[in-house]
């Protein structure tokens, strides 16, 4: 892949992932108000499954993306370390996605909601309590990334007069 | 991805550590949800021996439907809604159901307290089960009217129901979708 193709790629899948997160954000935040056993529930839970499986498969291919051609230092005034501290915050956005796609998958398989294999019983209590325990943590886990890399974003500007409203990289 | 390792300095790291411990802490504090399950469920003989002696109604034979189809639909939004009690957000009703957040609440009248199967109770829950709470109208009135001051250190994180009419619209509920 030449440089000029794997950037544009990079930057797409950064603007995919951004667009998929804010819908899985939107519908996570309304699900919890529907109550359980109801029709709209089941539907915004399968739209839950479908978005945040495209949410991982998208986030692994900007980590691949990441790890073979990483983003470079393009702004002068912004001080090295400072840009790696931004860009591992940005890198562990990007885990924690993959990392919250592949808990859901347990929980949901756990839970018999997706199964690979038709009619197996794949209901397992205890993987659905620590799967989803931590689907939780990497939620919380990605939106105090999200949170510090606004903080740092905000402390570039007024010191070093960076700016950049891509907090996805 | 290599520079990073290389030029990254251990605060770097130290803050992604602490950003994921607090993150760790979050799900337990803001539900009240537990990491692992491990329930170990009582039998049905220890069960029984928890309310012998209290010679309690069966709520659910005694309960004689009058409600109108208004009451129905008022008792179903207490139970469910967001204003209302939220109780379904987390509980179920439904017999062939498991517990998933929250233990489920069918035929939970007459039982004494954390006796659902396959759900980790809190220590304060399982010490009141010890101390001899049995679910009532009357003690589950009194437990969601204010969850933290009647068992203290339990994992119900909702703000006390303060309207009466909304906790008996709750109760007749309960007691109505388990027959």
């Amino acid at each position: 892949m030449d440089n000029q193709f794997t950037q544009r790629l990079s930057s797409l899948t950064s603007w995919l992932v951004f667009i998929l997160f804010v819908i899985v954000f939107l519908n996570m935040s309304e699900t919890p108000r529907i109550p359980t056993e109801s029709p709209e529930r089941e539907i915004l839970r399968s739209f839950h499954l479908v978005m945040g499986s495209l949410l991982l498969v998208f986030s692994f291919i900007r980590v691949y993306l990441w790890l073979y051609f990483p983003p470079q230092n393009t702004q002068r005034l912004l001080p090295d370390q400072a840009y790696t501290q931004l860009h591992i915050l940005q890198f562990m956005l990007y885990i924690s996605f993959i990392a919250q796609g592949l808990s859901g998958i347990f929980t949901a398989w756990s839970d018999g909601l997706i199964q690979f294999l038709p009619g197996a019983d794949t209901v397992n209590h205890s993987l659905w309590v620590t799967s989803g325990y931590l689907h939780s943590v990497f939620a919380f886990f990605y939106l105090l990334l999200i949170v510090f890399i606004l903080l740092f974003r905000i402390y570039h500007l007024l010191r070093y007069r960076v700016i950049s409203i891509n907090i996805f990289a | 991805m290599r520079s990073y390792f290389i030029n990254a300095r251990a605060t770097h790291w130290l803050l992604v550590v602490i950003l994921f411990a607090i993150a760790s802490y979050l799900p337990y504090l803001i539900f009240g949800a537990f990491p692992f399950a491990k329930q170990v469920n009582l039998s049905e003989d220890k069960i029984e021996n928890l309310v012998k002696e209290l010679d309690l109604p069966n709520y659910y034979d005694l309960y004689i439907d009058q409600a109108t189809e208004e009451d129905k639909l008022l008792e179903k939004q207490a139970f469910d809604s967001w204003e209302g009690g939220k109780c379904r957000f987390c509980h179920s009703l439904r017999e062939d159901d498991r517990a998933r957040m929250a233990p489920s609440l069918y035929r939970i009248l007459g039982k004494p307290a954390a006796v659902g199967e396959n759900f980790t109770y809190s220590q304060s829950l399982i010490e009141m089960r010890n101390n001899g709470l049995v679910w009532t109208p009357e003690t589950i009135d009194a437990f969601i009217s204010d969850p933290e001051n009647y068992i203290p250190a339990n994992r119900m994180r909702v703000e006390g129901i303060k309207d009466p009419e909304t906790r008996q619209l709750i109760i007749n509920y309960l007691i109505r979708e388990s027959q």
